[in-house]
């Protein structure tokens, strides 16, 4: 397992320097810079720019320099903490950047918990009780998750709240405790606000689980080995949890690594609705305003967490099935 | 794969030295990355201890795949002996416990391709593990295999499973595997 582990973290490095070298790229790719779209906005509002400020300018941030210096010099300051300067803030990135980046770690994986803790006990009910009144009301609220958009869903939850409780779900924290240093009265504010987010982002993919688990289980019920168990005398949940189900749940753990994307790229377009501190939305803002640092400082942390989620959920899998499938071989 | 040819007495087996060459790039791309960084980081805590965890985690790794370049052994009907700075011997008479596992990622799951087997033999004297990539994994594995049937040693379905994958049935005479040196399984 040590020797897997290793071999696997060893395929995260190139992948990230590839991520890397791709989020550089794209972010690049608009034409002109920051300075461009900033001068453009001025003209627009008819101050008059100095050429010389401007000149002055692109060389102090470096924009006047070859692409591949550009790079290099960005990835050599991530690999040392360094996340860069944001032209728009005029402040470095790391400051811009505050909570934002452990709230979005917060927000993503109390919802990849919510989306398991519903999913697979749903996912087994269905199976196992298949056609039942319940799995159909589940099956239909499954769909339902599946087809509604995670930004409308988001919009009908701070209406109700507001219609019904009168107040507004939006944002991680009561207003007083936003730019404040933490405490456990901003954790408790944290905590009671996080619920709608996590709802709301969680939600597709929980039904998208509660689909696969339910099939999966469903294939594994309808081997022989379920029957010849059965017939031997075994308890139902013995049968259940000790073979169909250790088998089932493969897939569902393969999942980790999809499901984190999925997440925060939900997380990006909820965020402007929910008005969320997470790096969502600040994104958007960076990758309007062709802020390069900022917005490639956040999809670098994005890609890490997506790199990570699937680096675990390898482990999982390699863990819980160590088989090897018949006439497949080990090339190594 | 015949039975009734002659076969050696003692045969040899080793990790082929091209087997190890990647392992011994991503050793020195591991420490050439976290050495570069420590070097430059101006001694951040968190710089320090993340990467300085990776530096000792690839100096650990690239000793294992010395330790695999120089481990030689020689297996007969008696045992399994393994030599890397001193010998080390298992009975086929004291085998108490086989493990046979598959590692890979979930790309090499799906097209049935990549990934290496790890099998483990337990005995008196201890433990040993082995990679496929050993020449001669699938003969290890038989010899194992037969020896475990004799000493009424129990295989999980994995282990089973896997070793069906090499060929080797768990639960009846199956025909040793060729012997072709400088390949592993």
């Amino acid at each position: 397992m040590l020797a897997y582990t290793l071999r696997r973290l060893f395929v995260m490095i190139p992948t990230l320097l590839v991520i890397s070298f791709l989020i550089f790229f794209i972010i690049q790719l608009p034409p002109g810079d920051y300075l461009e779209t900033y001068l453009a906005e001025l003209q627009a509002q008819g101050e008059a720019v100095d050429p010389a400020k401007i000149a002055f300018l692109r060389e102090q941030y470096g924009l006047d320099r070859p692409f591949v210096e550009q790079y290099f010099f960005w990835v050599l300051d991530l690999l040392q903490g360094e996340m860069g300067y944001s032209f728009e803030y005029q402040l470095p990135v790391a400051e811009v950047v505050g909570d934002r980046l452990w709230l979005t770690v917060v927000l993503a994986t109390t919802t990849v918990i919510f989306t398991y803790l519903v999913a697979f006990p749903i996912g087994i009910y269905s199976a196992v009780r298949q056609y039942s009144i319940g799995d159909y009301i589940f099956t239909f609220i499954g769909f339902l998750g599946l087809a509604t958009p995670n930004f409308l869903l988001a919009l009908i939850l701070l209406y109700l709240g507001n219609k019904w409780f009168g107040t507004s779900y939006g944002g991680l924290f009561d207003p007083q405790y936003i730019d404040q240093p933490w405490s456990w009265e901003k954790v408790g504010s944290l905590l009671a606000h996080l619920w709608v987010p996590v709802v709301v982002i969680g939600t597709s993919g929980t039904a998208g689980m509660i689909r696969r688990l339910r099939a999966n289980m469903l294939d594994e019920l309808q081997k022989q080995y379920v029957t010849t168990a059965r017939a031997k005398g075994l308890a139902e949940w013995k049968v259940i949890a000790k073979y169909p189900l250790r088998l089932a749940v493969n897939p569902f753990i393969a999942d980790i690594g999809s499901l984190l994307p999925q997440v925060i790229s939900g997380a990006a377009i909820v965020s402007v609705v929910l008005d969320l501190s997470t790096t969502g939305s600040m994104l958007v803002k960076a990758l309007q305003s062709q802020d390069m640092y900022l917005a490639g400082s956040f999809l670098m942390f994005q890609a890490l967490l997506v790199v990570i989620g699937v680096f675990l959920s390898d482990l999982a899998l390699a863990a819980l099935d160590p088989r090897i499938r018949l006439g497949g071989g080990a090339t190594k | 794969m015949n039975e009734d040819r002659p076969q050696p007495d003692t045969v040899f087996y080793r990790y082929p030295p091209r087997s190890l060459l990647g392992d011994y790039l991503r050793t020195a791309g591991g420490l050439a990355l976290g050495l570069t960084v420590l070097a430059s980081s101006g001694g951040s805590t968190w710089i320090v201890g993340i990467f300085g965890s990776l530096v000792l985690i690839f100096c650990i790794f690239g000793l294992r795949t010395l330790r695999q370049q120089f481990t030689r052994v020689a297996l007969n009907g008696q045992g399994l002996f393994i030599k890397v700075l001193a010998t080390k011997a298992l009975l086929w008479e004291d085998l108490s416990a086989l493990k046979l596992r598959y590692f890979g990622t979930r790309r090499e799951r799906r097209r049935n391709d990549g990934g290496f087997l790890q099998l483990t033999l337990t005995g008196s004297g201890g433990k040993m593990t082995f990679e496929s990539r050993i020449e001669g994994f699938a003969d290890i594995a038989w010899h194992a295999a037969k020896a475990a049937r004799r000493n009424g040693v129990a295989l999980d379905p994995t282990t089973a499973g896997n070793l069906l994958g090499l060929g080797i049935h768990a639960d009846e005479d199956t025909p040793r595997p060729a012997i072709v040196p400088g390949e592993g399984a």
